[in-house]
């Protein structure tokens, strides 16, 4: 339903070692050729709204969306039946926000550095980032929650509820871009964890109450520790998607693995966790790299971003929007098709509208991500009813 | 000479901070009521390109625009035809952009600091915008070309060649925006300079070349001061604005000036100097608030914002386009009236097409404004040949 990502931190360990040979070795105009721009528009039940920005989320109306402009950008809400765009963060200096996500209550909450230094961009992204409330009148700056956290938050829609990902691990010294893609950081000894935690205002403060550890990437005892150890597996990183509704008591959520042994397993899975039990289920029974995008909001299904291979092989420039079911039976639906249209397109960041009718999404290629980190050509909109997919 | 107090785009740096920095304690909504919507959708032979954005350049051929966000922020390109922008800043980082402008050659000239601290914006402004070139292919992060800027500069059309002022030397104390105040009026003599240089390009690096003053206020016996000094006033600072088309001979700019008492307040002034003589032209003949803007292409007048008011710290708030000839006639003919349709309303930052037909320029108000520092409604445009131009 919201906080989808086009690029997972787990994608990012693959890309970021391409862009530090490619980043600047050629053009970087981000359009595309005539043809490829007709190939994307052939695509059926769908049309596009946007021709740069992503991570868009739905309003609680289904008739807005909030889409960052890039990586450390502004935040724009769009009318979609408009089409018209307005600014959201101009009234405030800031140094780039990554996302931005509607609140129950009508705020919004960001995902933003409170500095950036353009010569350390990739390590201000997994070691920079806070969560801060805005109001949503916009009546003043945002006002940090005192959570740090890296990359994508799932936010209820019934409640002021959030779910992110922090790290029990030190920082590692600030690297600049250069040597991070050389010397990759060791994400594995991040020692990853999800907290939840609800937000309240205290004399008209916003800040996050009840916070408390639900999954560790880390730990060797748990539900994560269990799973692992009958694959063979260790988790490397988790990300958060969605509280599922409309109870909220799930959370969809994706783990990144490497092998403990030599038939061991390795990927990007999507799983669901029940809040209450404790247990969590695997989404996808087939092979192949599985990113648990937007949940449907009848609470039954969910997107993923899917595509075969993993992300040594380049999965992630291959992928498109599917739906999984939530119930751990492995039924899948596709949902968009470009990389069958033309290899070189992928789909991304799927988030379906609170009324369900509508999936906002980012259609975008590897050439233009090495380009421009984290962005595509756009945000697109299919007519789910239309697609037959609600 | 004016004797006036002003508040002003080129004038920040002699603006109260109360003006200068964006005041968060007051609602965000960057929208006006429909009422106003309707008023400012009333004006003739205009209709609006964006719903946000500033600070708009016109391209060679006249059909795209290229226009920043918002201050410290990113560049994007507007195809007029189709509405379409495509973001031209986003594949490098960087700490936000000012201002950009075509150069003939198809790249972009941009005005950026190097980095952004937060709390530091008004300062930043002031004193660390640098000059850098980007490809027009995108083909690589932007060129610093080695000067430091404060304000708008001038970029010739018909060749590589920049003007610029540089900021106040010895640079300011670096304290944070909510400690900063502004000068006193009268503060001391000035040395504010106007540059202007060559681009050239050595190995396929961009350098500027040929660097020399073409205007510079310590200069006592430069006919631009003896004109400042004849009339009772000092010379305070220059904002270069146009090379004027079609030999980029002559230079426009607005300067600052203030009394020779301590005190005295400032006053802001269009001119025209002819770069071949020194010879320079009061173009609003003391009257009223005039900040020089686009040039006409045929080079015979000027787009200026001009307030008539005599209390001037209401002037900004209440400027709005006319063409002024390049003659020195004082002859002026108003462009847009906004402020006339709605003492809220103002209107700015106007630059013509090459071709003549269109004028591009933003309309905001005081509230917005004071909202969010450089911010307006968006991009306009408005259709010279219908509207008698």
């Amino acid at each position: 339903m919201k906080s989808i990502r086009n690029r997972s931190a787990m994608t990012t360990l693959v890309l970021l070692a391409m862009l530090g040979s490619a980043q600047f070795s050629g053009a970087q105009d981000y359009s595309l050729s005539n043809e490829m721009e007709r190939k994307i528009a052939s695509h059926p039940h769908v049309r596009r709204l946007t021709d740069w920005g992503g991570r868009p989320d739905w309003s609680a109306d289904s008739r807005r969306l909030l889409y960052v402009s890039r990586e450390y950008g502004d935040v724009f809400e769009l009318n979609v039946a408009t089409g018209k765009s307005r600014p959201i963060t101009f009234h405030f200096p800031h140094q780039g926000i990554f996302r931005a996500i509607y609140l129950q209550n009508g705020d919004i909450l960001l995902s933003a550095p409170r500095y950036h230094d353009p010569l350390a961009t990739a390590y201000g992204r997994f070691f920079g980032s806070e969560l801060w409330v805005m109001k949503g009148d916009l009546s003043g700056p945002p006002v940090p929650l005192g959570v740090t956290n890296h990359e994508g938050i799932a936010v209820a829609r019934g409640s002021m509820r959030i779910a992110w990902v922090d790290s029990t691990a030190p920082r590692p010294i600030k690297r600049a871009d250069n040597e991070f893609f050389s010397r990759p950081i060791d994400f594995a000894s991040l020692k990853d964890q999800i907290w939840i935690g609800e937000i309240i205002y205290e004399g008209g403060v916003p800040r996050v109450i009840n916070k408390r550890k639900i999954l560790d990437c880390e730990s060797d005892q748990g539900a994560i520790a269990e799973f692992n150890a009958l694959r063979g597996s260790k988790c490397s990183m988790i990300e958060p998607q969605n509280l599922v509704p409309p109870d909220e008591q799930r959370l969809t959520f994706t783990m990144l693995t490497r092998k403990t042994r030599d038939d061991g397993h390795a990927g990007a899975d999507s799983f669901i966790l029940d809040l209450q039990s404790g247990k969590i289920t695997q989404l996808n029974t087939r092979p192949g790299y599985f990113e648990v995008e937007g949940v449907f909001p009848d609470g039954r299904n969910s997107l993923a971003e899917h595509a075969s291979g993993n992300q040594a092989d380049g999965a992630t420039n291959r992928v498109d929007l599917w739906k999984v079911a939530l119930d751990g039976s492995g039924a899948l639906t596709p949902v968009t098709s470009y990389n069958k249209i033309d290899p070189q397109l992928k789909s991304n960041q799927g988030v379906v509208s609170p009324d369900g009718r509508w999936m906002a999404f980012g259609v975008s290629t590897a050439a233009v991500e090495q380009k421009v980190p984290g962005q595509g050509v756009g945000i697109f909109l299919m007519d789910l009813g239309a697609a037959g997919r609600r | 000479m004016r004797m006036r107090q002003c508040i002003k785009t080129f004038a920040t740096a002699f603006a109260p901070a109360a003006i200068i920095f964006a005041n968060p304690a007051l609602g965000q909504g960057y929208t006006v009521p429909p009422a106003l919507q309707a008023t400012i959708d009333s004006h003739p032979h205009v209709r609006r390109l964006t719903d946000w954005g500033s600070r708009p350049d016109w391209s060679g051929d006249s059909k795209r625009l290229l226009f920043v966000s918002k201050e410290y922020g990113d560049i994007f390109e507007l195809d007029v035809a189709t509405g379409k922008t495509r973001p031209l800043s986003f594949h490098y980082p960087h700490a936000g952009i000012f201002r950009a402008y075509y150069l003939p050659n198809g790249d972009y000239l941009l005005l950026a600091p190097r980095t952004h601290t937060p709390g530091f914006e008004a300062y930043g402004r002031s004193n660390d915008s640098e000059l850098w070139l980007l490809k027009g292919d995108l083909s690589g992060p932007p060129i610093a070309l080695g000067e430091h800027n404060i304000e708008g500069i001038a970029v010739a059309r018909g060749g590589m060649r920049v003007a610029w002022s540089r900021p106040k030397e010895p640079p300011e104390e670096r304290v944070p925006d909510a400690q900063r105040r502004a000068p006193e009026p009268s503060s001391g003599e000035s040395n504010s300079k106007l540059w202007a240089a060559e681009i050239v390009f050595v190995d396929g690096m961009p350098q500027l070349a040929n660097k020399r003053v073409v205007l510079d206020c310590a200069d006592k016996y430069s006919p631009l001061v003896k004109l400042v000094t004849q009339a009772g006033q000092r010379c305070a600072g220059f904002e270069p604005q146009n090379f004027v088309p079609s030999d980029d001979n002559r230079l426009t700019f607005t300067m600052a000036t203030t009394g020779l008492q301590a005190g005295s307040p400032y006053s802001i002034g269009a001119y025209v100097i002819d770069l071949r003589n020194g010879k320079v032209m009061d173009l609003d003949r003391d009257e009223g608030y005039a900040e020089a803007e686009g040039v006409f292409p045929d080079g015979k007048s000027t787009l200026v914002e001009f307030a008539e008011s005599a209390v001037l710290a209401d002037a900004v708030h209440a400027v709005d386009l006319w063409q002024y000839q390049l003659d020195g006639s004082g002859r002026r003919r108003p462009v847009t009236w906004y402020h006339s349709l709605n003492a809220s309303l103002k209107s700015n930052q106007g630059v013509v097409s090459p071709d003549g037909r269109w004028l591009a320029f933003g309309v905001s108000t005081s509230e917005i404004e004071s909202k969010v520092a450089g911010q307006g409604l968006g991009v306009f445009l408005m259709d010279l040949k219908a509207a008698g131009f």
